[in-house]
């Protein structure tokens, strides 16, 4: 500022105070030269622009590829392009190895049908045997024969459990890359549904047709139904080891498949378990009256005295058994001896509520006394099984 | 004003750098990010593809391997499926089959009595078929006559029937009523008269 002052007093001195343009006036600028001028173009404008354009079109190639191969919203083109869709191609493996494990697990619980028939056609025997040789009333020579076929039993039987095993310990799905089966969806779940659908298409082309053939087909296709919806089964066969099984372990496990599996032999088997063994109810009743009378059944009754029985009644569906029968007593214990039975009667594991509320005899010494009984034994539930069910109802 | 103009436009461009500059980045970013995600997706159905396709391989000879195992069995398994069926059509049959049971029961008669061990049956009743759950009962009532011994035999045969080793029919007895007689002869033994009430089971 103190520069530009001494210029200025500098100028003023010299010129005498009157103010003289060195230069003259200043030039206008004509400015309508570059009225039109625009800048020039830049290179990096245009760089970005095409780079522009090339990521739009990278971006839009992108999205229409992902979505051709991802999605089916494209595949009006992609089907007349014959464009390859990875997802659909996915699913259609998918789908081809769900059939292919179906028919895979078809053939197995056709197999498996075919072992549980041996299975329990065998168990059935088994049964038979085992009870018979554990019968009260058995004679030695049947209880030996049962217990030399059982043991014959024992080898096929094996080998239908370890046939049954091996099958069991197949795997019965098969993976599937799919996102409805990332997030541990059952897949057993689909391949159950999958071969009951397959089953149900069999039984329908079976069903209607009366061939013998076609009817065993029908129950096989329909017991096999069953067998895959059963889901204890193969927890039940695959916890067993069958050699370290005693008898009685192997009959309560044959009767424990029986209860779960169905078929003609398994529903046989239910009928039989709802049985009473008459036999041994009567030879546990004669067993319990030896005890009082030791000469029962023995033809000592009118000299020598004791029990004898003259009618008995049985009845599975009320689960009683009334007897009917007199005492003959030489000391007139007669009373004694009767309550003496009922006691014994109700020891036993077979009956209970067995009594006698009212007693009466006749008589002299000389000829003996002798006293009516009238007794009513109730079965023990565990005994009686459940009768009722088979019982039928009978419209008259 | 044409200066303005012409500034206006430099800085215009200046703009459109920047805009262009921070439109690539952004879309590079957009498609990046969605390229990325779907790639991935991509890549795992594609990977996902070929081992699917490997593994049909597999399980279409492991399907076939089983069909064949199984078709090499059918017939024994059919064979099996027969006998069974037919010692089904003896101790379970599809109809009621009275007409087999009665030559049955005749048979049981046949081979019980003896000259000094008595069995007679001296009256079988059919009653009308009945339902029960998963299968069929004919109810029949016989009247007999029986030693003691060949009484215990008949419950023996009543309680071992349906099974697949001796071709008797499943029956079961409902009901017994039973009455002793006493013989008339020393040597004879006791009588016992009985009537019974048996369901003989037949297929639904």
């Amino acid at each position: 500022m103190a520069e530009s002052d001494i210029i200025k007093n500098i100028v003023s001195t010299e010129t005498g105070g009157a103010a003289k343009s060195i230069l003259g006036e200043a030039p206008t600028l004509d400015t309508s030269l570059i009225r039109n001028l625009t800048p020039p173009r830049s290179l990096l404008l245009v760089i970005l622009r095409v780079f522009f354009g090339l990521i739009l079109l990278t971006g839009i190639s992108s999205f229409l590829f992902f979505t051709s191969q991802l999605t089916s919203d494209l595949d009006f083109a992609t089907s007349r392009l014959k464009v390859q869709n990875v997802s659909e191609d996915l699913a259609s493996t998918n789908a081809e190895i769900i059939s292919l494990q179906t028919d895979l697990n078809f053939y197995r619980y056709l197999q498996l049908n075919a072992f549980f028939d041996i299975f329990s056609s065998d168990g059935d025997s088994f049964l038979h045997y085992f009870e018979i040789a554990n019968s009260q009333t058995s004679s030695e020579a049947e209880k030996e024969n049962a217990l030399i076929e059982i043991s014959e039993l024992k080898e096929p039987l094996a080998t239908s459990i370890s046939n049954i095993q091996q099958i069991f310990t197949e795997e019965f799905t098969a993976p599937l890359i799919d996102k409805a089966f990332s997030d541990g969806a059952d897949l057993s779940a689909l391949y159950k549904e999958k071969l009951i659908m397959k089953l149900n298409e069999k039984i329908a082309s079976v069903s209607s047709n009366a061939d013998s053939q076609a009817r065993r087909d029908f129950k096989n296709l329909t017991q096999i139904s069953d067998l895959v919806k059963n889901t204890g089964l193969r927890n039940l066969f695959l916890s067993i080891d069958f050699t370290a099984l005693s008898d009685a372990e192997i009959y309560d496990f044959i009767k424990n498949v029986n209860s779960v599996i169905i078929n003609d032999l398994t529903i046989i088997q239910k009928i039989k378990e709802q049985r009473i063994k008459w036999s041994d109810m009567i030879d546990e009743i004669a067993l319990r009256t030896m005890t009082i009378d030791r000469h029962y059944n023995q033809n000592f009754y009118d000299d020598l005295g004791g029990i004898r029985y003259t009618s008995y009644n049985f009845d599975s569906k009320t689960k009683t058994i009334s007897i009917s029968g007199e005492t003959k007593k030489f000391d007139t214990m007669n009373f004694t001896m009767i309550v003496d039975l009922v006691d014994e009667l109700n020891k036993s594991k077979f009956f209970k509520d067995v009594a006698v509320r009212s007693l009466s005899k006749s008589g002299s010494v000389k000829d003996g006394y002798v006293s009516s009984v009238q007794l009513s034994l109730t079965l023990e539930d565990a005994e009686a099984g459940t009768q009722e069910e088979v019982s039928p109802n009978l419209t008259e | 004003m044409a200066d303005i103009t012409y500034e206006m436009l430099l800085k215009r461009q200046s703009l459109y750098k920047k805009a262009y500059a921070f439109l690539c980045l952004i879309l590079i970013l957009s498609i990046g990010f969605y390229s990325y995600r779907n790639w991935t997706e991509y890549a795992l159905a594609r990977e996902g593809l070929k081992q699917n396709k490997e593994f049909a391989n597999v399980l279409s000879e492991t399907v076939g391997n089983e069909k064949a195992a199984y078709e090499l069995e059918k017939d024994n398994y059919d064979h099996f499926d027969k006998e069974i069926e037919k010692k089904l059509s003896a101790i379970y049959p599809v109809g009621d089959d009275y007409a087999a049971l009665t030559r049955q029961i005749d048979l049981i008669e046949k081979d019980l009595s003896k000259k000094n061990s008595v069995f007679e049956i001296s009256s079988i009743d059919y009653q009308n078929p009945a339902e029960g759950s998963g299968y069929y009962i004919l109810p029949l009532n016989m009247s007999i006559r029986s030693s003691g011994e060949n009484f215990t035999k008949f419950l023996h045969l009543m309680e071992n029937s349906g099974a697949l080793t001796n071709n008797m029919r499943l029956m079961d007895l409902s009901s017994i009523t039973l009455n002793f007689e006493d013989s008339q002869e020393e040597t004879q033994e006791d009588l016992t008269s009985f009537s019974v009430q048996v369901n003989a089971y037949f297929q639904k």
